[in-house]
């Protein structure tokens, strides 16, 4: 579902992000990526969502060369993979209802589509009862769950999460991070990338930890944060 | 354009025309400004050049006669000539009863008013216009003649008048449409910054640019229509009563009038309005909106 082949980043500045990443996500699969504060988690997520170009290497997502990607082709790509942040990112003034259905309504769903997927998503991610409330009603956790039905809401097959649980306590993380295991066994590739030990010990899925834009370990099964 | 995207662009236009109504509102005046003022020129310029086509198939030449030269001896010299094709002596008198039924005011008055300036002329009609200049030349030369005027002469004058008040017409409203430009991108760049979490989300869940750009272009397009509007009330309002007050009181004067006319140009204004508020924002979501 996602293949990078000696990817690397450089930024506009010279400052150097990634080298030679070298990376196989197949479908359904839960990677997590580790590493310290700057050693390149984020921009490999953001390879995956073209937010970023690689500058070396191929990266193809969902059967695509992201880099052959003419600009207006990108809206439909990130059609394909949803994304979750540290910070949210829900609309203030909107129902919870609505932000989910923003999602809908931009790529320009009809409004019956809304009414039915929206409680689906909403109900997969246990707030089927919220759905009238504010962002600012919820709790963290809530919020993060908002965001993950608007993530899910369009069915990608995709679904990249960039510290997800980063302002959420232990017990929340770990609700928030079975959720993301529930979603990939039920087919949707997740990546998430994370700097929480707690949470990949216990869920003991793959880990790829990356150490100044390297990868130094990949394992494959029951990984753990720091390979003990 | 699915009909629920339509519905949702439409929604954020709306949104965003009311939420900086103020500068809004001084985008629209700008935009009316500038196309008043362009509309303004417009039809100034476009009534000087009817009137001077007016006179210049008028083949009139007016001789005015030296103090005390008697007309019949120079009326024959004249009529003698093929080309000309009438002649006829207009007293100092006559010509001011003439101006005064023009200006609609009682002659007597005006005789007693000022002391009659008006020279004794002959207006000589040709029969061919092309031998005007011809014919102006020759008749100057005659003895007894203090002047010669003709209205092809006026008529060119009046042309050039009318290209300089096309030229400060244009002049002035480019500049003011380009102030109307910068405004409009303004709104849009206030309205791209008060929207950028918005925009930023719609980029990620997969908006298309030209989903994220249409509620602008249609801000900026309104913008330019009700400007566009309010020029088109003011320049044929303006217009329509200019036109009445100068034809009851100057019966001389031939405007450019009828409905055809200034419903032409009156589309012509609001259409330039809508073009005004459609490149601004083109401009503004250029500048200010990071695409993908």
């Amino acid at each position: 579902m996602i293949t990078m082949q000696a990817v690397g980043v450089v930024y506009p500045d010279g400052t150097r992000a990634l080298r030679g990443v070298d990376l196989h996500v197949e479908r359904g699969e839960f990677a997590f990526i580790v590493g310290a504060s700057g050693s390149g988690k984020s921009t490999l997520a953001q390879l995956v969502y073209r937010e970023l170009v690689a500058t070396e290497g191929r990266v193809i997502v969902a059967g695509q060369d992201v880099a052959q990607l003419p600009a207006r082709r990108v809206p439909f790509l990130r059609r394909k993979v949803g994304v979750i942040f540290q910070d949210f990112r829900l609309l203030p003034d909107r129902t919870v209802f609505e932000n989910v259905g923003f999602a809908l309504d931009v790529v320009g769903a009809p409004r019956a589509e809304k009414f039915r997927k929206v409680p689906i998503s909403l109900e997969l991610v246990g707030l089927g009862d919220r759905g009238d409330s504010f962002p600012h009603q919820l709790s963290g956790g809530e919020q993060q769950r908002v965001c993950i039905a608007r993530a899910l809401v369009n069915s990608p097959p995709i679904l990249v999460a960039d510290e997800p649980t980063g302002n959420l306590d232990p017990d929340t993380s770990w609700d928030i991070v079975q959720l993301l295991a529930q979603i990939a066994d039920s087919g949707t590739t997740v990546i998430m990338a994370t700097h929480d030990k707690h949470i990949v010990d216990q869920l003991r899925r793959r880990v790829v930890h990356l150490v100044q834009g390297t990868i130094v370990r990949d394992a494959k099964q029951g990984g753990s944060y720091d390979g003990t | 354009m699915a009909p629920r995207a339509v519905e949702m662009v439409l929604a954020q236009a709306w949104t965003g025309l009311r939420r900086h109504s103020l500068v809004t509102l001084g985008a629209v005046c700008n935009i009316a400004v500038s196309l008043t003022i362009v509309g303004g020129f417009f039809l100034l310029a476009a009534n000087l050049e009817h009137m001077a086509s007016g006179l210049a198939r008028e083949a009139v030449i007016t001789i005015e006669l030296a103090e005390g030269v008697k007309h019949d001896e120079l009326e024959r010299q004249l009529y003698a000539d093929t080309r000309v094709k009438d002649t006829r002596y207009v007293s100092k008198e006559e010509a001011l009863k003439e101006y005064a039924k023009a200006v609609n005011l009682p002659y007597k008055d005006l005789a007693g008013a000022i002391n009659n300036p008006l020279p004794d002329v002959i207006r000589v009609t040709v029969t061919n216009p092309e031998d005007l200049a011809a014919v102006a030349n020759w008749a100057g030369r005659l003895e007894g003649v203090a002047k010669v005027r003709y209205r092809r002469d006026v008529a060119e004058k009046l042309l050039r008048v009318a290209t300089g008040v096309r030229t400060m017409g244009l002049l002035l409203g480019g500049l003011m449409a380009v102030a109307a430009l910068l405004l409009v991108s303004t709104t849009i760049q206030m309205g791209v910054h008060s929207r950028r979490r918005e925009i930023r989300i719609m980029q990620l869940v997969g908006a298309t640019n030209s989903f994220v750009r249409a509620p602008f272009l249609v801000e900026g397009a309104t913008e330019g229509l009700l400007g566009g509007l309010l020029a088109m009330v003011m320049v044929v309002g303006g217009y329509s009563y200019l036109q009445a007050r100068i034809e009851a009181s100057l019966t001389f004067v031939d405007l450019l009038r009828g409905l055809d006319f200034l419903a032409l140009v009156g589309a012509g204004i609001a259409v330039m309005g809508v073009g005004l508020g459609l490149a601004g924002s083109l401009i503004g979501t250029r500048r200010y909106l990071r695409l993908v």
